[in-house]
């Protein structure tokens, strides 16, 4: 069990994966319009399409399920928007009538077919990826799984369909009001969307199950949206992250799960690579990059600790200023009391400063370099331009601009100083300097 | 005929209750654009059902105790809706995608542990698979009494907050300025539903549930205007598929109760539908005949103010 | 114009440190909100003066909504201080009244226009009280005062915006409240019911109230208000109609965006979201 026979275990993670690529696409679609739960209706939806085809045809033949199983996914879409439009019904409330109520049908019509073939409700469900190996079909002298047969293709149909409408889905996906002044026919590329939805619902569920359908169209794509901005890099990422999911679940549920419980067997592939897809969720929103949790953490630290830094030169230069020197132990009493920086945050900065040749500690006094000088002076610069522009611009009170400018100092960069300084009334010309509100005046500027 | 043995009684009252429970827990749900919530509540109670079996198993228990199980459905579905706001505000992503996403990722979770628990002695005896489409057949006397203390609670509850849940429901952002507990009563309503869809288990399953609480409310907003009409009405519409569905089981034995629960109440669904008062389908069409035969009439249309 | 109002700053505005910032009815010091870190207000310093009609005007995401939201607490405040006749807005609900924007609930919804209005009255009744005959009488009293008195009844999806606007003055009328903050009530209406929407505040005027409106039509302001904020994440100016509303005022709130501010706040949000 703990050895993987590729005859077996490869086929299974081929069809996981296969059923990964082919939901990428209506998947990424579904995401982006909002329309996520439709995949969860069609899904249980397929259960009296199977039955109703069992009971007129006799037969278990794939090609009258799969057409049955059609039909119900066309249904359900269809059925739940004319509800919601018609009888001005909640979207989501249509969506679970129509569904819940196919469902039901589906189960009474199973129960009364049931002594005469073993159309399994809960195989419906989760699915039988572990048995799918062994429905295959001899493909140029390999036995194929028929499951990997219809994936691929099904793959493949989504492909095309979104290469051929690739800039009018694109458009409907972000912006179906301008898709309509365009004359993209949005109701025609909704019917497509939901279509590639339905037919790769009712593909992918008879080897994978249809709640590891719902999983597989919506969380790869949820999760690739958290890395990527654009349709393509979306679509792409979901695939990425539904074949990894594959890979990994499967591997969970035949080596793992028996491991850990004792006299265990094999979990289902199916439920396994359901619950891996949304670990790998999970662990997309702590480590994305721009929008994970560990990025936007580090980020607001390093912010933080660059203010304190800044704000730290700007202490002392203003203390200079003064012609007032203090030691490193005062600046940082100062630093925590007076601009309300946690004083394990001034420490470091202090640090920080003292290591890259900002600040000097020579003979106990901290006093600043050449280079922290000029840095400090920027800052004071940024501050006291702000202030001289809120007190012009927005009438601000005298005693109101200091807070201000004390959030403003710290984003602001050359090139937005001497904008700041030309609408604060220093001209080229003259030297004079310019004056603050409180009657400092703003040091001349240090860089470039 | 044995529609009135003790069995069909229990069962029958018990999915009476719980269809009002459902009915009146549905109208918040409906009225708060949340009925899919239900279904991703649902699906996460599997989990919970397959992990309080573990745990009760390796303290020595055997697994079939039904307040463990159901306890364990409950503590599934509260980290489910926790989860579904949790996904929503991290991944950015609307409420229903966070659904799917709750939804698929527990019930494999689920699958997972319950194929494991079926492979361990005495997991196959479990009976844990019948939450998943329900088992009326085998509810007893303790099920009717866990359906009627929620179905009291739930009653309890809704009369006696009627008003600030219209409140909640109609306009948050009023009702916050007049300083109500928003977040708190929101969470009441999905702990009201949480409550419904664990009762509910045993009756009809963790993917029916869904039927039972919003087939019943929305069935009722096509009967009426009012608010407080639409709550006693669609308790009523809940327990009435309850019974139905039991009775109807109960003639045909071939019938499993969960399924005939939900067709009769989507029967009464498009009952409501066709007839209803003024949203009906009759309704509409003759209103909008009238409309047209009037607006076609030569005389100037009267001036609707 | 009355008495006690600060009619003396017509352009600029200040943190009145005497007497009357503790009777006006709506005082912001030094308010600042930021929506995902952007800041959307900037600094707003306000004193409204008492028994007037105050207009909120400015253009399109100059945060006129977010003012009103941020005294009730509807959104939190990234700083600065907000006091309702000297107190925090907290301590102060009762004398708050609060019009949200139309389109912010379903008029879909299943309630009769005196269930809507009685909602008003909720604020004085407890979480489990339930509203009996004085609130129902009160309703009907403010759903007769915007004439609506015929439609209470119907339920509110079968109303026309016009009157959908009334129900929730009705409901501001039933909360019997000194400050009133209302959201666009004139948004989407036509003139006959424009008219019956300024003759109510106009009443509530003389009885001593103050209403403050978000308003977006230039050319009614100065028929409607006797004082106004003109808005554009900042204030620019706030005072007696007259002369606030200046032609070279306006072009400074509508044309002239404060460039270098509007940089540095999107400079914000860039840093602190990565």
């Amino acid at each position: 069990m703990n050895v993987w026979t590729w005859a077996v275990d490869g086929w299974i993670i081929a069809i996981g994966a296969l059923g990964a690529l082919a939901c990428a696409i209506p998947g990424t679609f579904l995401v982006v319009r909002r329309t996520s739960m439709l995949a969860d209706a069609i899904s249980h939806a397929v259960l009296p399409g199977i039955a109703v085809a069992f009971l007129l045809t006799g037969t278990r033949d794939p090609f009258f399920m799969f057409l049955g199983a059609a039909t119900a996914g066309l249904i359900v879409t269809l059925a739940s928007s004319s509800l919601a439009r018609f009888a001005r019904i909640d979207s989501g409330a249509a969506l679970g009538i129509v569904f819940t109520t196919m469902f039901a049908l589906g189960l009474i019509l199973i129960v009364q077919v049931a002594d005469r073939v073993d159309l399994d409700p809960s195989c419906v469900l989760y699915g039988a990826v572990e048995l799918a190996p062994l429905d295959s079909t001899l493909i140029a002298a390999i036995e194929v799984p028929r499951a990997v047969l219809v994936l691929g293709g099904v793959t493949l149909l989504n492909a095309l369909v979104a290469l051929l409408f690739w800039k009018e889905l694109k458009l409907m996906a972000f912006d179906p009001a301008l898709a309509k002044t365009l004359g993209c026919r949005p109701q025609l590329m909704e019917s497509i969307i939901l279509g590639m939805a339905a037919a790769t619902c009712v593909a992918a569920f008879e080897s994978v199950g249809s709640i590891l359908v719902v999983a597989m169209m919506i969380i790869p794509a949820a999760a690739a949206r958290l890395f990527s901005d654009r349709l393509c890099g979306v679509i792409v990422g979901a695939m990425i992250i539904g074949i990894i999911a594959a890979v990994l679940g499967h591997w969970i549920a035949t080596s793992l799960a028996p491991a850990l419980v004792a006299g265990g067997r094999d979990a289902s592939s199916a439920g396994s690579i359901a619950a891996t897809l949304g670990a790998l969720l999970v662990l997309c929103i702590i480590i994305a990059p721009r929008r994970g949790i560990v990025v936007r953490l580090a980020h607001r630290w390093l912010l933080t600790l660059r203010c304190a830094r800044e704000d730290a030169l700007g202490l002392l230069w203003r203390l200079d200023e003064d012609d007032r020197s203090v030691d490193v132990a005062t600046l940082r009493a100062l630093l925590v009391g007076g601009a309300e920086i946690a004083p394990l945050l001034a420490r470091v900065a202090l640090w920080s400063l003292v290591r890259d040749g900002r600040i000097d500690r020579g003979d106990g006094r901290a006093t600043l370099t050449e280079r922290g000088r000029a840095e400090g002076a920027s800052l004071v610069r940024s501050h006291r331009l702000w202030e001289i522009y809120l007190m012009q611009r927005l009438a601000l009170a005298k005693d109101h601009v200091h807070p201000t400018a004390m959030v403003l100092e710290h984003i602001t960069d050359a090139a937005l100083r001497e904008r700041l300084a030309k609408a604060g009334g220093a001209s080229a010309a003259s030297s004079q300097p310019l004056a603050d509100p409180h009657g400092r005046s703003v040091p001349p500027k240090t860089d470039g | 005929m044995n529609w009135l043995d003790y069995n069909t009684q229990v069962v029958a009252g018990a999915t009476a209750l719980l269809g009002a429970a459902a009915g009146l827990a549905g109208c918040l749900l409906l009225l708060r654009r949340r009925a899919l919530m239900g279904d991703a509540l649902g699906h996460a109670t599997l989990p919970g059902i397959a992990g309080a079996y573990l745990v009760s198993v390796a303290l020595g228990g055997t697994g079939k105790e039904p307040w463990a199980l159901l306890a364990g459905a409950t503590v599934g579905a509260l980290i489910g809706v926790v989860s579904v706001l949790a996904i929503r505000r991290g991944a950015r992503v609307s409420d229903e995608t966070a659904m799917a996403i709750v939804l698929g990722s527990f019930f494999g979770v689920g699958t997972a542990l319950l194929t494991v628990i079926q492979a361990t002695p005495g997991g196959h005896q479990a009976g844990l698979s019948s939450f998943i489409l329900g088992h009326a057949a085998s509810m007893v006397a303790s099920d009717l009494r866990a359906a009627s203390i929620v179905a009291v609670i739930c009653v309890v509850l809704v009369v006696s907050l009627t008003k600030e849940l219209r409140l909640l429901c109609f306009d948050t952002s009023f009702a916050s300025s007049l300083g109500r507990p928003v977040r708190s009563l929101d969470a009441l309503v999905l702990i009201i539903v949480t409550a419904v869809v664990v009762a509910g288990l045993q009756a009809v399953g963790l993917i029916l549930i869904l039927a039972l609480l919003v087939l019943p409310a929305t069935a009722a907003r096509l009967c009426t205007d009012r608010f407080t009409t639409m709550l006693p009405l669609a308790a009523i519409m809940g327990s009435v598929s309850g019974v139905g569905g039991t009775l109807v089981s109960s003639f045909a034995p071939r019938l499993p109760t969960g399924p005939c629960i939900v067709l009769v109440a989507a029967l009464l669904f498009v009952l409501a539908l066709i007839f209803a008062p003024r949203r009906g389908i009759i309704a509409r069409t003759l209103a909008s005949r009238t409309f047209a035969s009037r607006t076609l009439a030569p005389r100037a249309p009267e001036p609707h103010s | 114009m009355t008495g006690h109002s600060p009619a003396t700053h017509h352009t600029q505005h200040r943190a009145v440190g005497c007497e009357h910032s503790e009777k006006s009815p709506l005082s912001i010091h030094a308010l600042t909100v930021a929506y995902h870190r952007k800041p959307v207000l900037w600094d707003i310093d306000l004193d409204v003066p008492a028994n007037s009609i105050v207009g909120v005007i400015g253009p399109n995401g100059a945060g006129k909504s977010t003012l009103l939201k941020a005294c009730l607490g509807l959104i939190p405040i990234s700083s600065g201080k907000v006091s309702v006749f000297g107190k925090p807005y907290a301590q102060q609900r009762a004398l708050v009244g609060y019009v949200p924007q139309r389109e912010s609930v379903d008029w879909d919804f299943p309630v009769t226009a005196l269930e809507v209005v009685m909602m008003g009255t909720f604020g004085q009744l407890g979480l489990f009280h339930r509203a009996g005959k004085r609130e129902r009488a009160k309703a009907c009293e403010a759903l007769d005062g915007v004439g609506l008195a015929d439609e209470a009844n119907s339920q509110i999806g079968q109303l026309s915006g016009g009157q959908q606007q009334r129900v929730f003055l009705a409901r501001a009328l039933a909360q019997s409240a000194q400050l009133y903050l209302m959201d666009e009530p004139f948004a989407s209406v036509d003139a006959a019911t424009e008219q019956s929407i300024i003759a109510v505040l106009r009443r509530m005027r003389s009885e001593g109230r103050t209403v403050i409106v978000v308003h977006h039509d230039l050319e009614t302001a100065r028929e409607f208000f006797d004082w106004v904020i003109l808005l554009n994440t900042r204030v620019i100016a706030a005072g007696a109609t007259a002369q606030t509303l200046t032609h070279e005022r306006l072009r400074e709130t509508y044309g002239g965006r404060l460039t270098l501010l509007d940089e540095a706040a999107q400079r914000m949000q860039k840093a602190q979201l990565g």
